[in-house]
């Protein structure tokens, strides 16, 4: 427990940064009984699109309730992890419904992870049963786990499965990068989920909006893209395919009238270099995940107008998103884009030295509200110093420290400021270089490593890694392929015979990313 | 259009990459070269782009990747503009 003090100026601008975030919401509501309740209410409105196909609420539901009765019968109990390993598809869908309406919760996984890291995961969460789409190849790999086939639909029970779900169970687990060499898994609840689609401030949800399901599973974008749309009455419209093309994106989002389409600010930034049109049809970008490129923002709000871009924040312990900035007129250059308020019941403190700050000054971003994850799954320690309680005014609130520095303008407006460690994102992953420093030098080889993100000729932002190593740079990549996921191998792996050193007697970045050989 | 072989194909796509800031040759790996997922998304923009749509799949792009089969891919997915048979 921690006490802050903060003066006059900054308790100002942290009450007017926070007014009007708290809202009523189905705070002890579960996504299975606002899900259920949208059938009973619209049983007959469209819920998914997937290429041809269409599934109403009724129709959804019923295939939910089979697989449901089907993991029942396998012995799942509430509380219980599954891992989810599943095509983007309509499957999909019905395979995290199936889920939470056992009462059970979701992990969704990626194939092309190596066993190494899955088995580490599935060990932290205490996983061992799968839904997949693949269960013939699964099963090989994960020996240990009990492997269902998602398109399984033994016996006709359509009726919803009589489990009581609470609003603080949990629903899923995403994992996430881990600076200590183990990724986090991050538990979410029912209600964080409720809170971030109820009553929406950062994007109009309700029956007749359209939702894009575009991201990774693995990715919690998804949770807004999924539940954002379902538990409103709304659309889910799921992008057919595995890679995203813009074409594809310009004609499925006019196909099926999409609305509401969540870009990462490397995809974002892709699309207004090539097409900036492909999302010309619909209401409302939401982009976030990476500081935003103003030239790029510029560019887009010329194109789309005020009102119709909004730049998104959060980190994955606070429930996908946390603050938002509509854009509404041309950004000033001097300054980043802000990332905005916060939205729908959850607030937002900069501490620095156990005081809030005031007006201008840098601090940590401290998240609090029903978002908050409860902490990381096994790992009591780092859930102890990520997860705080303060007290401040006399009033004690749970604050999520996310590392990340933002300042308040004197309007309350978030501005970010970077990190205070080097937790970095790239294309929307958040990776911790320790991670990758820490794999790397698990290799027998590796002497030394040093881990960082170069910047492209052309602005993309590239892992980059030097190793000292007798080894080539091809046996190294070949050793984090197999215990990494392919996101944070890094694209740049240099062997050097030592690593320069700065005055201050560390690895001297500037120096070592100068002595790239220049691309073409 | 008509008369362009993998080999004029082949220097689009070395001209390209190396544009979208990869230092690649014809015997070079497209994601091995620092190639990502995003680069990817460009590369097949900009192959629709010049060739018409569909004419870099992503699933080819992603299950052979270097310069030569990108090429390849494409000389077999591209819209025929003449498509008078031979």
């Amino acid at each position: 427990m921690k006490r802050l003090t903060a003066s006059p100026g900054a308790r100002a601008v942290h009450a007017a940064a926070n007014a009007g975030t708290s809202v009523p919401f189905p705070s002890d509501s579960s996504v299975k009984e606002l899900f259920e309740q949208r059938v009973r209410t619209g049983g007959g409105t469209t819920a998914l699109v997937h290429g041809d196909r269409r599934m109403t609420y009724a129709e959804l539901n019923a295939a939910a309730n089979r697989l449901a009765g089907h993991l029942l019968r396998q012995g799942c109990r509430r509380g219980d992890v599954v891992g989810v390993c599943v095509r983007r598809s309509s499957e999909l869908v019905v395979a995290l419904l199936a889920i939470v309406k056992c009462g059970a919760v979701y992990l969704p996984f990626d194939p092309s992870w190596p066993d190494e890291r899955l088995l580490v995961m599935f060990g932290i969460a205490g996983c061992d049963r799968v839904v997949t789409d693949q269960p013939g190849p699964l099963a090989a790999r994960l020996p240990w786990c009990q492997v269902l086939d998602v398109s399984t639909a033994d016996g006709d029970d359509s009726a919803d499965p009589e489990v009581t779900v609470r609003a603080a169970d949990i629903a899923y687990i995403n994992f996430t990068s881990g600076s200590t060499g183990r990724p986090k898994g991050v538990p979410i609840e029912h209600r964080s989920v409720v809170r971030l689609v109820h009553d929406a401030r950062f994007a109009r949800l309700d029956d007749r909006t359209v939702v894009l399901f575009l991201a990774p599973v693995t990715f919690d974008a998804a949770t807004f893209e999924i539940w954002g749309a379902l538990l409103n009455g709304g659309t889910c419209v799921i992008y057919p395919g595995t890679f995203v093309r813009l074409s594809e994106l310009r004609r499925v989002v006019r196909q099926h009238a999409v609305s509401t389409v969540f870009l990462t600010t490397a995809l974002f930034n892709t699309m207004v270099d090539e097409d900036v049109d492909a999302l010309g049809s619909v209401d409302v970008i939401l982009t976030g995940g990476e500081a935003h490129s103003l030239p790029h923002i510029g560019k887009a709000l010329a194109h789309y107008g005020a009102g119709r871009i909004v730049s998104v924040y959060g980190p994955t312990e606070c429930t996908t998103f946390a603050t938002y900035h509509p854009l509404t007129g041309p950004q000033p250059g001097d300054r980043p884009l802000p990332i905005g308020r916060p939205i729908q019941n959850t607030r937002v403190h900069l501490v620095r030295d156990d005081r809030l700050c005031e007006p201008g000054e840098t601090g940590e971003v401290c998240l609090s509200g029903p978002g908050l994850s409860p902490g990381y799954t096994g790992m009591p320690e780092e859930t102890a110093r990520r997860f705080v309680d303060h007290v401040v005014d006399g009033v004690t609130e749970r604050f999520y420290h996310t590392g990340d520095l933002a300042y308040f303008e004197a309007s309350g407006v978030l501005v970010f400021q970077g990190r205070d460690d080097d937790q970095v994102k790239i294309n929307g992953h958040r990776i911790e270089l320790g991670e990758v420093r820490h794999a790397l030098t698990g290799h027998p080889d590796v002497r030394q490593a040093f881990v960082t993100v170069h910047v492209s000729g052309t602005g993309e932002r590239l892992l980059t890694a030097f190793a000292v190593s007798d080894g080539t740079s091809e046996a190294l990549r070949d050793h984090l392929a197999r215990c990494l996921p392919p996101y944070m191998v890094p694209a740049v792996i240099e062997i050097r015979e030592s690593l320069p050193l700065s005055a201050h007697g560390k690895v001297d970045r500037e120096a070592l990313l100068s002595s790239l050989r220049p691309r073409l | 259009m008509a008369n362009d072989d993998i080999d004029s194909i082949q220097a689009w796509v070395v001209a390209t990459c190396r544009d979208l800031g990869l230092s690649v040759d014809a015997g070079s790996d497209f994601f091995r070269s620092g190639g990502s997922s995003l680069t990817a998304v460009k590369l097949i923009a900009r192959a629709e782009e010049s060739f018409g749509e569909d004419a870099l799949p992503p699933e080819d792009l992603f299950t052979d990747s270097g310069i030569r089969e990108i090429a390849e891919s494409i000389a077999r997915n591209r819209q025929q503009v003449d498509s008078s048979p031979a």
